[in-house]
This record gives structure tokens, sequence and C-alpha cells, in this order.
């Protein structure tokens, strides 16, 4: 079995040499004729092909695809590649960032993710691209494996909140966690004034100041009003913990701060008592498919809501897809299709005769003759 | 069973053969000439061919004033009798070819230059075949391991020589003039 171009380039071969063959035995007959006294008046016999026509059957075996990647391929891929990887970072970004504008759990993430996160996604993206296409063979599974890869990333690069009853630790622009309360429709109600370097540390004193209030216990001092923010602040204080705390949003109608925070904590007594229980009929959504997963390792009560992380898993999935069909394009267009053919009788004679091709070629004089760049017979 | 042949052995046995019928032919020519038209009787002058073969007769020529003389003519034979000379001026070499399974040789790689060697990277075929028998013309025939499966027309005609070969020619030559 060999390709049909290099049973051709082969045959021409074989013209060429044959040719050379009659040039030589002319060459041998020149030193005769030029010895000989009678025949060296005589021309030298010389051939010259005017026309040489072939005609080859042939039955083909297989079509043979095989990529080729040249320089200017590989430079059109490493440019495709450094798009998706900036156009996949972009989307992550905006949509992170809408979500953490609307999302109540995410607020205080601010403008996240910032200029500098998306461009250093970009560049992770483009580097593991960059070294699972330098080779366009099972590329597929290839960008698989990247997909996979930067899931794994994904939660580095994308915060989550961690919930316990009515309270939140909740990612800041700043890189520390704050601790939020929430009311029972789910509105940031007040926050701890105290930055966390890690949720773990503001799910502790959430769990705190949860018992206490549970317990009756909760002590709540100091209260004031910011004369230009207009936000109730207090203090609690839960068995050992005593944390300054500021309402999120000023409240429309004026209340003393002690009758709000009071209210507020009652409020909160009765939530944690007799708790909403989030039941996947209650909120439309499959446990399965819940944002909100119970943490490994940790209390009952706790759980993660994973929402932006999800987003950026869907935007990964999709886009990877889109990956997939444009390197899949530019593959295409780097391939080479050679026809596998079969030309020695013994296999033709076991092919149908509808299956036999003929191929047909005629060179003439022209094709002999080796001319300089004026068409005139070269010296050469 | 024949051997099978390469290719350019196949089409350059009638091309060299045609060449050589050629010279066969042009070195009766040259034996006829010498033969026919010089006398074997070499001497100082002539050591190859001898004196130029001559037919001699004589006849009565009548001159101005009437009267009659003996007079005698020596012509050259060649002047008079027709020199056998052929060329070949066009040939057509038609043969049917039964090829056999490629030979595949792994490809060296000098001389592909700048091409994009991936693009070229493949193995050399060499074809061998052995003179076969016209594929019948209904298409529904079995085909028998002499059937051919290529078929090749050739058309020769006297070419002009090679600037080369006239060059090399005209060293010969010269080189015999100065012996």
């Amino acid at each position: 079995m060999s390709q049909l171009n290099q049973i051709i380039a082969s045959l021409l071969s074989d013209i060429n040499e044959a040719k050379s063959k009659a040039d030589e035995s002319s060459r041998n007959l020149a030193r005769t004729y030029a010895s000989d006294d009678v025949l060296k008046f005589f021309p030298v016999p010389k051939i010259g092909i005017q026309n040489l026509e072939v005609e080859l059957k042939y039955a083909i075996e297989s079509v043979e695809e095989k990529p080729f990647q040249s320089s200017q391929s590989k430079e059109r891929l490493a440019a495709y590649v450094k798009n998706f990887s900036d156009d996949l970072a972009k989307e992550l970004r905006m949509e992170l960032n809408k979500e953490a504008i609307t999302n109540e759990l995410y607020k205080s993430l601010g403008s996240y993710p910032d200029i500098n996160w998306e461009k250093n996604v970009a560049k992770m993206i483009n580097g593991e691209l960059e070294t699972a296409t330098s080779s366009l063979v099972d590329f597929a599974r290839s960008i698989q494996k990247v997909q996979q890869t930067i899931q794994k990333a994904i939660p580095e690069l994308v915060p989550i909140v961690v919930k316990t009853e009515g309270f939140a630790a909740v990612p800041t622009e700043k890189g520390s966690y704050e601790l939020i309360s929430f009311d029972k429709s789910g509105a940031r109600d007040f926050k701890v004034l105290k930055e966390y370097p890690s949720e773990k540390e503001a799910i502790i004193d959430a769990n705190l100041i949860s018992s206490s209030i549970s317990a009756n216990k909760l002590v709540l001092s100091d209260f004031s009003k910011d004369p230009v923010s207009k936000l109730d602040a207090a203090k609690i204080k839960a068995g050992s913990l005593e944390v300054p705390i500021q309402v999120v949003n000023a409240k429309a109608v004026n209340i003393a701060p002690k009758v709000l925070f009071e209210t507020t904590f009652a409020e909160k007594a009765v939530l944690l008592k007799n708790p909403i229980r989030r039941q996947p009929w209650l909120v439309g959504r499959p446990a399965a498919a819940a944002s909100t997963t119970p943490r490994p390792n940790a209390p009952a009560n706790q759980e993660e809501d994973s929402t932006l992380q999800e987003i950026a898993s869907a935007i990964l999935k999709k886009k990877m897809i889109q990956l997939e069909a444009g390197i899949s394009k530019i593959a295409m267009e780097t391939v080479s299709t050679g026809l596998q053919v079969a030309v020695d009788i013994e296999k033709l004679k076991l092919v149908k005769p509808e299956n036999i091709m003929t191929i047909k070629f005629t060179l003439n004089s022209q094709d002999f003759t080796m001319l300089d760049d004026n068409n005139n017979v070269s010296i050469l | 069973m024949i051997t099978p042949r390469y290719i350019s052995e196949l089409l350059g046995a009638p091309m060299a053969a045609v060449i050589q019928a050629e010279a066969i032919a042009a070195k009766a020519t040259a034996n006829f000439i010498k033969e026919v038209g010089f006398t074997k009787a070499t001497d100082a002058s002539d050591p190859d061919f001898g004196a130029v073969r001559t037919i001699t007769f004589s006849y009565q020529r009548i001159n101005a004033d009437g009267t009659t003389q003996t007079a005698t003519l020596a012509i050259p034979l060649l002047t008079i009798i027709p020199i056998p000379s052929l060329q070949v001026a066009e040939a057509e070499i038609e043969f049917d070819l039964a090829l056999t399974q490629p030979e595949v040789s792994a490809k060296s790689t000098s001389g592909t230059g700048s091409l994009d060697k991936t693009f070229l990277n493949s193995n050399d075929v060499r074809l061998r075949a052995i003179f076969g028998k016209k594929p019948s013309a209904n298409p529904n025939a079995p085909a028998s391991s002499a059937t051919a499966n290529m078929n090749v027309k050739i058309k020769l005609a006297q070419a002009d020589l090679a600037v080369g070969m006239i060059q090399l020619l005209n060293i010969l030559d010269s080189s015999n003039k100065e012996t």
C-alpha cells in the first residue's frame, strides 16, 4: 500500500531514468562514430521523446488524512489560542462581576474581579493551552485535560461563601472575609466590624453569636448612629467575644438604634429556633443542582455557596466546546489527504472492476527539455 | 515466471534499442561504403580504405572535325549506385505492463532543500513490472496475474544534438586530426 503521489513520483522518476539510459547509449555511440572513418560523417543517433502517455489502473485502499503543521499554521493556532484565552478570561471576569454586584452574598467583593485577575487568568489558560495544542494529534483529549486542569484551579481563583444559620462569611475585595447577618428574606442585616483572614475564623464567631442568641445570652451595648452615613451601630458580647456591629443599609424609618437591634436579634432568635427548611420543593431546585452544598468535615449547619464557581465552570464548559470546534477547523485546514492505493496486479485481481480507477498522464517534448528564463533550451 | 524489472529499465530498453538499431543501420551503411566504394588494396597513401573503386569504360568520342577518338572514363562506383542509408525519423512504442508490489525504502532527507519536511516526509517507492496482456475490452472480465494495469505509449523522433554532445564530437574530431 503506497500513496498515489509516491506512485506517480516513482513513475516520473523511472521515465527520466529511462531517457537517461537512451542518452547514455547515444553517448557511447558518439565515441564509436568518432573513431570510425566513415561513421564520423554520420549523425549520431539520438532520440527525443515527443510524447509519452501513461495509463495506470489502480485501486484506492484507503484515504489517509495526516495533519501537517507548517510554521504558518502553528502561528495561526497560537494566535487563536491566545485570543481564546483572552476572551475566556474576559467573559469570566464580566460574568463573575455581574453576579458579585447583584448577589447579596458576594456584594462585599465590590468590583471583583479586577483587570489584573483577568490578565493573570488569561495567561494561565494560554500557558495550559499552548502546551496542549503543540501537536494537533488527538487535540480533543488534550483540550479535555486542559479543561480539567482549569476546572481544578477554579476553587483557588474564585471565592465561595460559607453560611451557617443566619450568618455568612463573605469574601471582600481586600482579600479578607467579613461576617454578615442575613434576615429571613435573605437580605443583608448587619455586619460584624472585624476583618477575618479566612472564613474559618468568621464562622467560629458566627457560631458563638448564634449560640448566644439561642441561649438568650447575647448582650447588646454601646448603641450609636453614624451622623454621616446614618447607619446604626452597637456592640455585642457573646461569651468571650466582644465585637462592634453595624447595620448594612440605613433604615428608612427613623428608629432608635437600641430598638432596631433588639428587634433584629429577637427575629434572629426566632429564626434560629425555627430554621427555614430549604427543601428542594420549596426552592424549586433539586438537591444535586443546588449551589449550596454541605461543607465536608464541617458541622451540619454549615454550607457552602459556590455560585461564582458554578458560573465560572459553566462558562469554561461552554467556551471549551467552542475551542474544540475552532481548533478542529484549523486542524482540518492543515490536513494533507493522501490516497493509499494498490497498483500491483495481484491486489487488483481481488478488487471489483468498478472500483478500479485509471490515471492517465501525458508528457511532451517540453517536459524533457530544460529551459532557461527566456524559454530557450538551457545549456545546462 | 518472468522476473519483474524496474519501470525505468522497461521504458529505457526499447528507447535504447531504437538508438542501437539506428547505429547498426549506420554501421551497415558505412560498411557498404567501405566495401563497395573502395578497393581493399591498401597502399601508403590510403592505409585503411585503399583506392576509390571506379568503373572504367571506353567509348568512341566524335571530335569537332568529325573524326572519332577512343576515350576512357573512370567514375567512382559510389556515385552511380544508391547508398542504403536509413534513419529512424519517428518511432512509436506501446506496451502494457503488469505492476508488482511496490518496493518501499526509507527516503533520504537530502535534496529536499527548504521545502517543508513534513509535507514531503514520505518514503521512496520503486515500481517493478512485467510485460502483461492487454486488458480485456469487457470490463467485467476477470483479471489474471499477467493482465496489464499500465499502458505506456512513447513517441520518439530524432532529436537535435544537445550542446554537450556537439562539444564532445568536436573534441573527438579535433583529437583525431591531431594524431
